[in-house]
């Protein structure tokens, strides 16, 4: 359990909590043993003095009970609240450093449910380990010690009937626990229909295939049911059968202790009390089964965690060398780069590429699907790291650059116009958050996104839905482009992101790009050729390696690839 | 409360559809009930008529019994457990399958202002919750109840004064439990929608960690997730610590009534009201008649959310379906489509005073291919979406072969339309399943045949795995313009007689899109198209172009009419050539 160590800054917390629960399961204890005197010297022997007097003690005592229980809640619930608060901001934390290649291997909606779901589940687990967990411990230990101390003949029986139970407590443990991790896998295919439902209904009305997504929901849906069925069952067996072994060691000790009262060895009123011993233990060790298969459930909350706190981040190798040197001006060079997915990736997605780009050029990038384009102006600001060779800006390695500096030095527009909830003018400000509202007009204007905007009933501060739901495709890009225009980089790289802009409108953004950018290094990825035509030079991109490079004219006349690309949208 | 109730009534006639097993769990839970019942009484008779008087003649019958007893309530305490698991799964199995169906029936409008996250949350969180009620109240309230009632009939036969002294802390529990469950509920509340805030923040920056990182803010974003997280921990330890007082506050009392017993007990045998067995007898019954009402206490809260979840769940029930037919018209059967689709004065908004499209008319006939054009947002979509009635037109007509849409079934219709979308949205499975979504017993060679077609398939043979490669749901081991190859040739299979393109080339290379224009040309033959798109050189070759401004035709025509006229469409087009014409 290496996540111990996040309840640890709580020690003494966590350790409060067990030791008011000890107070009230022994003032818990107490009482019966205070019950039997009531009996045995008060009501048999007539003693109403008696009576009255332990009566009061017993008041005090639950009165001490109350403290001891409310003192465990207090301080399990702010060890439990403190721990899991402090583990999801570790892990969040840690999420934002994952590479983007372990990134997609968890999948986004996986982090996002360890975040949540798995982290409440080990928050709840220590709540109850702290509370009941350790109050059924205390009970049942507390309950045979005073069955012993009130008679010891007696309680051989419990010799017989405690072995009996834990054999089968481990039992059915090892028996369900292996179910429980079945219906939680059955349980993940039945999120994983809903979602893709929810996210395609629209191909789904489209082809007409409800009754179709009705038949795979079934399937996953039943086998679920079955699964937690079963579960279920081989689960209702624990409390009957050891409340059965109890309940049997009760009637042993009613026919022994009857025949012990006989030489009067044992007071009718120690019997009661021990018979009311052996049912508070049966209760704590029911208790005690039910906990168990918690935390067997919880188990698996944890290796999920783990596995995400392990896993390596891949940007941190990063030694700060060049810490000191003055921001540059966005000299660019790849030196025989080459990358490839993971090690077993079969061939090499770049190989030897290699060009510079000299602060004010512009460089465009051109090339079918699947070619390399974006993995190539991603190395640069490390979304991925090369598998060999070297990107260096300024001289400097970027794998050597501190993360700060590398960033803010960098601008990319991604592909995927990725929005947050917030006003627009705070997602504009995102990279800048000290920009001032003029310059976030400035930058929105440059993207042409200005106009839009203050056609919005509330302009700027126009709210956005969960990742601007209310926007077109072509707007969430322009946004996106102000976004990253408002931070100034040196080097700035366009991952087509235009594509859903219409052409008068991608025209006017080149232009004032041309206009913004003038010092600035700029890599533009495009499909239409037009977007790239005015560039320095030119990049053709063939399955991972630069098979031509020039302007525009030159690569007309020497690239077969690019003439037929440019042909292709001149609709020759 | 009267919300409250409706829905508990809701659930109950889901339960109530299995009614031999809730049959055998209410006779299962009266044996065992009885048994309970009966324990306590046995022994306090061995005690009184045996241990006491020291005279053991018959002792061993009444412990045998004992024995039969309780070996008989575990028996039947496991069948009620199992049968009980059984009920409350099945429940919850068949609350799950209507809300997927519901959910299948809804218009899209209705996805559209709703997040993913809740609609999931609703179908899977919420309806767990209410398994978990089921599973830990059902009985447990039968029980209660009988219990409850059994115990108090035991203790008026023992000994009526007792019994009105264990009569003095009821009203205690029921104003304590009532208090610290009101208190409790608005700290759950609270801890909600703390919780709910800091999901969506959780969501949103995850799936955005890409940017996050690109801007360097990830300190700026720790900060921000620290202080809602810290929110969170302030509503939740306020939660907990005020429902966690029910507990302690529960048992104190109980150990106050048992006391009160005692002493009026001891009072009592003193005075020979009452013998030493009784007493212990009526111990034992105060005791469980004590504990239902303390576990009613306890579980108000579990009953709280059980209800709360199955509320969330049925209202998606309660949302109306897209396949109503208020006015009850008779609907057009839909046989074999020529393809004619006119629109007459159409116009459609989501709210009042914002039209999305003012009268829009055109015609398409059959087999043409219509070109929509214009800048972002100008309505080109929304034209789409209402031939497939993905939404309704407000007003004006649309009709196909000359009926009236909104006559027609819903799903004939669509059988009769192939749509392409911009997003490519694919489903988890292989390549193969993906495609074959158009046509579910297409065999392997027309799938190939379809690949082939959208030029698909030379990527896709070139994969480790080919047609058998997973995909995974959110994409990554493909790129886009390669998924929006599969939806191309997942259309193709389909084989509609009427095809909708929006925006389905978008990250497609300009090559390749070229070299599925030529498959296109054979699938656009003989069926009325809709092609959306920004590049002008995908739609030349059309029948028509509409082009779209401001929710209105602005112009139409062919490529040639409309450069003829310089207006906006050559203006358009001026702009894409440009560059290349200068070169």
């Amino acid at each position: 359990m290496k996540l111990m160590r996040y309840i640890k800054p709580y020690g003494w917390v966590a350790l409060l909590a067990p030791l008011f629960m000890l107070l009230e399961v022994a003032m818990d204890l107490l009482q019966p043993r205070l019950m039997a005197s009531i009996v045995n010297d008060g009501v048999t022997a007539g003693n109403l003095d008696h009576i009255v007097h332990t009566g009061l003690i017993m008041i005090g005592i639950a009165l001490v009970g109350l403290i001891g229980g409310v003192g465990c809640t207090v301080f399990s619930t702010i060890a439990s609240q403190r721990f899991g608060t402090d583990l999801r901001e570790a892990l969040f934390a840690k999420v934002q450093h994952l590479s983007s290649r372990t990134l997609d291997r968890f999948g986004a909606g996986s982090l996002v449910t360890r975040l949540t779901g798995d982290i409440t589940q080990l928050q709840q687990l220590v709540l109850m380990v702290l509370r009941m967990l350790v109050r059924c411990l205390f009970l049942a230990g507390g309950s045979i010690i005073m069955a012993v101390t009130i008679s010891p003949k007696l309680s051989l029986i419990l010799l017989v009937m405690i072995p009996l139970l834990v054999v089968f407590l481990i039992v059915t443990t090892r028996a369900t626990v292996p179910m429980f991790g079945t219906v939680q896998k059955r349980l993940d295919s039945v999120n994983t229909v809903l979602q893709e439902n929810l996210s395609g209904i629209r191909v789904v009305k489209a082809f007409v295939r409800g009754d179709y997504e009705e038949r795979r929901f079934g399937e996953a849906n039943t086998s679920f049911r079955d699964a937690s069925m079963r579960a279920a069952r081989i689960a209702a067996l624990n409390g009957p059968t050891m409340a059965l072994i109890l309940n049997f060691s009760i009637v042993g000790a009613l026919w022994y202790g009857g025949a012990l009262s006989k030489d009067g060895s044992l007071p009718v009123g120690d019997l009661a009390a021990f018979l009311t011993y052996v049912t508070e233990l049966l209760f704590s060790i029911v208790g005690l089964g039910g906990q168990l298969q918690m935390i067997a459930k919880a188990k698996a909350s944890a290796d999920r965690v783990n596995e995400v706190l392990d896993a390596r981040t891949g940007r941190d190798a990063g030694v700060a060398k060049a810490a000191a040197a003055a921001p540059g001006r966005g000299l660019l060079e790849f030196k025989d780069v080459s990358f490839r997915y993971g090690e077993e990736a079969d061939g090499e997605t770049l190989s030897g590429i290699q060009f510079r780009a000299e602060p004010g050029q512009t460089i465009g990038i051109v090339g079918m699907n699947g070619a390399g384009k974006s993995t190539l102006v991603g190395l640069i600001p490390r979304l991925y790291d090369v598998s060999e060779g070297a990107v260096l800006i300024d001289g400097v390695d970027v794998r050597e650059m501190e993360p700060q500096r590398l960033h803010g030095q960098v601008g990319m527009v991604l592909q995927q116009a990725h929005l947050f909830t917030g006003t627009i003018r705070d997602n504009i400000r995102f990279g800048r958050p000290e920009a001032t509202d003029d310059e976030v007009e400035a930058a929105a204007k440059a993207a042409q996104a200005h106009e839009f905007i203050v056609g919005l009933p509330k302009g700027y501060d126009t709210e956005l839905g969960q990742r601007g739901v209310n926007l077109s495709g072509g707007q969430k890009q322009r946004l996106s482009i102000a976004r990253t225009l408002l931070t100034k980089p040196s080097i700035l790289i366009l991952d087509d992101c235009t594509s859903a802009v219409d052409l008068n409108t991608d025209q006017r953004i080149r232009a004032s790009l041309q206009s913004l950018m003038k010092e600035s290094t700029c890599l533009i990825i495009g499909q239409r050729i037009a977007s790239v035509a005015h560039a320095d030079r030119i990049l053709v991109l063939e399955d991972g390696r630069i098979t031509a490079s020039g302007t525009h004219a030159e690569l007309l006349r020497r690239s077969a690839l690019y003439r037929n690309i440019a042909a292709s949208q001149e609709g020759a | 409360m009267q919300r409250t109730q409706s829905t508990i009534r809701r659930i109950g006639r889901y339960v109530a559809e299995q009614p031999l097993r809730l049959i055998s769990i209410l006779g299962l839970t009266l044996l065992s009930a009885g048994m309970t019942l009966a324990a306590p009484y046995l022994l306090g008779r061995a005690l009184d008529r045996y241990i006491i008087p020291q005279q053991f003649d018959g002792f061993l019958t009444i412990c045998l019994l004992l024995f039969a007893v309780y070996a008989v309530g575990s028996l039947v305490s496991w069948l009620q457990a199992y049968m009980l698991a059984d009920v409350a799964q099945r429940t919850v199995w068949q609350l799950r399958r209507d809300l997927f169906r519901h959910l299948q029936r809804l218009p899209i409008p209705f996805f559209v202002t709703r997040t993913h996250g809740e609609l999931m949350s609703r179908t899977t969180n919420d309806v767990e919750n209410v398994s978990t009620t089921l599973n830990q109240t059902l009985v447990q309230m039968i029980t209660s109840l009988i219990t409850l009632v059994g115990s108090f009939a035991m203790m008026v036969a023992l000994n009526i004064w007792l019994t009105l002294v264990a009569l003095v802390t009821v009203p205690l529990i029921f104003f304590v439990s009532k208090w610290i469950s009101g208190v409790t509920k608005q700290q759950f509340k609270a801890q909600q929608q703390h919780l709910g805030r800091l999901n969506s923040f959780i969501e949103e920056r995850v799936s955005g960690q890409k940017v996050v990182a690109l801007f360097h803010q990830e300190a700026r974003t720790l900060a921000q997730f620290s202080e809602q997280n810290e929110q969170l921990r302030q509503a939740g330890t306020k939660a907990q610590i005020y429902s966690g007082l029910m507990g302690p506050v529960m048992n104190m009392i109980g150990h106050f009534g048992y006391l009160l017993i005692a002493g009026v007990g001891g009072w009592l045998t003193l005075h020979d009201q009452a013998t030493v067995g009784v007493i212990v007898s009526f111990l034992g019954y105060s005791g469980q008649f004590n504990r239902p009402i303390r576990e009613l206490a306890n579980q108000y809260n579990l009953i709280q959310s059980g209800v709360a979840g199955a509320e969330r769940a049925f209202e998606i029930m309660d949302a109306p379906s897209e396949y109503g037919n208020p006015a009850g018209q008779t609907l057009h059967s839909l046989g074999s489509v020529s393809g004619k689709v006119e629109f007459k004065d159409v116009s459609f908004h989501y709210a009042e005073g914002k039209p999305i499209l003012k009268q829009v008319s055109f015609t398409a006939d059959p087999g043409q291919t219509i070109a929509l054009v214009g800048p972002t947002g100008a309505g080109k979509t929304t034209i789409v979406n209402l031939i497939g009635r993905f939404f309704e037109h407000t007003s004006g007509s649309i009709l196909i072969d000359g009926k009236p849409i909104e006559l027609l079934d819903r799903d004939a219709l669509r059988r009769q339309i192939g749509i392409v979308l911009q997003d490519a949205h694919l489903f988890s499975g292989t390549i193969a399943d993906n495609i074959r979504y158009g046509k579910l017993d297409a065999t392997d060679a027309q799938i190939e045949a379809a690949a082939r077609q959208a030029n698909a398939h030379s990527f896709i043979s070139k994969l480790p795995h080919g047609y058998d490669t997973q995909l995974a749901a959110e994409g990554g081991n493909i790129s886009h313009g390669q998924r929006q190859l599969i939806t191309i040739a997942r259309a193709i299979l389909a084989d509609p007689a009427l095809l909708v393109l929006d925006e389905a080339t978008s990250s497609v290379d300009t090559l390749t899109e070229l070299a599925i224009q030529e498959a296109m040309k054979t699938l656009l033959a003989g069926r009325t198209s809709f092609v959306i798109a920004h590049r002008l050189s995908t739609i030349r070759g059309a029948d028509q172009i509409l082009v779209v401004q401001e929710g209105g035709i602005a112009e139409r025509g062919t490529h040639e009419q409309l450069l003829d006229r310089q207006g906006l469409y050559a203006e358009l087009h001026g702009k894409q050539f440009q560059t290349a014409a200068t070169s």
